[in-house]
């Protein structure tokens, strides 16, 4: 009985598996190629978001501040603002990374030195960095301004949740950390 | 009545798929897909005669043919990873060592289960051993459709055709087989008209897929890909730094 099972989730894996890629060539025969792009190392130099930005986005000093002025409606345009230029930042991250794998997954496919480790790994770590993304966004609409002035009651499931990320972040770049060369991601 | 005209339409769409492969050429770059073709309409013209003159012996011809069919059919697949990624080694590499995770897994599972099973070889009905190798080539097409789908291989019409058609009669006798092997046999005759339909279908896409022959979209040159690595790997390591510097200053906030 197990092994008929296994064998309909299979079928229905194939079936899944072949009509996104029929979507997905027809998609493509629709779309200009972009093949001549690839060979400029310069696309993978992406821009993003500058780190001085990211930590002013997410700094307690402005909140702080603009807690002392005793101005609700003050605070709440803040949080919302703040909130909305998180996700912004989340959201930009993990198209970045999407992009980066795009334009990896399209170089390495001619590649003729291609490693399966260090391929599974960049995927898996591209699946990590995603699945964090859509936490955190999860995280800041959850958390906004509520989660400011409701700290006491939402703390111990937010932090749980954002433990949980914290942890995945470790793992990831204790990984990264200490290994040379291509075999590091 | 209906049964006969599938199986007529089926004998005729096979018979315009060899003729326009063999007449344009193209069966010889395709030709484990075309052997396939003709072997499926040599079998049911077999079959054909078979049970309307020994019908002791058809049984016996409808499972040796079923299983040589099968195999002809890993030959497909074997087909489609060979032409589909000629032109792409590094997702040929990455082909071979899923499809050799896939072979490794499905062997593993049949030497686990066979100290359950002490006279599992003479038990095991000709359904449930249809049923394992249709699975494991599910399976490998699966791993193959990924791949493709992972590393934007470009298709042209014909292999196209050849992958989308054979995935779906692959994936349907699985179905198929799954249902029989739990029912049990009684059903047979519906699970029969049902997968005779599904194959009409399936030619039906390989014949308008191969009806003229498109070339392969294949890219112009090979590259090194340790730099492009490097540099996937630096702004990956710059992501995951801010991610955490973020996770961080929420935690401590």
């Amino acid at each position: 009985m197990m092994g008929v099972s296994i064998a309909f989730v299979i079928s229905m894996l194939l079936l899944y598996l072949l009509g996104v890629w029929r979507r997905a060539t027809v998609s493509a025969r629709e779309l200009p190629p972009n093949e001549r792009m690839l060979p400029d190392g310069a696309r993978f130099a992406l821009e993003s978001c500058p780190a001085e930005y990211v930590s002013k986005i997410f700094s307690r000093d402005d909140w702080e501040f603009v807690a002392a002025m005793k101005s609700p409606s003050l605070e709440r345009f803040f949080s919302e603002e703040r909130k909305s230029l998180a996700l912004l930042w989340v959201q930009q991250t993990s198209a970045d990374v999407q992009k980066i794998m795009r334009q990896h997954a399209e170089l390495s496919r001619r590649s003729e030195d291609l490693d399966f480790a260090t391929e599974i790994k960049l995927f898996s770590r591209y699946a990590e960095l995603r699945m964090i993304c859509g936490i955190l966004v999860v995280s800041i609409e959850l958390a906004g301004p509520l989660w400011l002035r409701g700290l006491a009651l939402h703390v111990s499931k937010l932090s749980q949740r954002i433990e949980q990320a914290q942890e995945a972040f470790h793992a990831a770049a204790d990984e990264t950390r200490g290994v040379r060369n291509i075999g590091s991601l | 009545m209906l049964g006969q005209l599938i199986w007529w339409a089926t004998a005729a769409l096979e018979v315009v798929l060899l003729v326009r492969g063999v007449r344009g050429d193209w069966a010889l770059r395709y030709r484990i897909f075309y052997a396939y073709i003709l072997f499926v309409l040599a079998q049911s013209s077999l079959r054909f005669v078979v049970y309307h003159s020994n019908s002791l012996l058809y049984p016996y011809i409808y499972w040796l043919t079923e299983f040589l069919a099968v195999l002809i059919g890993c030959g497909v697949t074997f087909e489609i990873y060979r032409i589909g990624l000629s032109a792409f080694p590094g997702t040929a590499r990455m082909a071979r060592n899923v499809l050799g995770i896939v072979f490794v897994l499905a062997a593993t599972k049949a030497l686990v289960d066979a100290p359950n099973y002490p006279r599992w070889w003479p038990m095991v009905t000709s359904t449930k051993l249809e049923l394992a190798l249709r699975v494991v080539q599910a399976a490998s097409i699966g791993a193959l459709v990924l791949l493709f789908l992972v590393y934007k291989v470009p298709f042209g019409k014909n292999l196209r055709g050849i992958v989308l058609g054979y995935g779906l009669f692959v994936s349907l006798s699985v179905i198929q087989f799954a249902f029989i092997s739990v029912q049990g046999e009684h059903l047979i005759a519906f699970w029969s008209s049902v997968q005779s339909l599904a194959y009409l279908l399936v030619l039906g896409i390989w014949v308008t897929h191969l009806w003229s022959y498109k070339k392969e979209l294949e890219p112009a040159s090979s590259v090194r890909l340790e730099v492009q690595y490097q540099r996937a790997a630096a702004v990956t390591r710059q992501r995951l730094r801010e991610a955490r510097g973020y996770v961080g200053k929420v935690v401590g906030s």
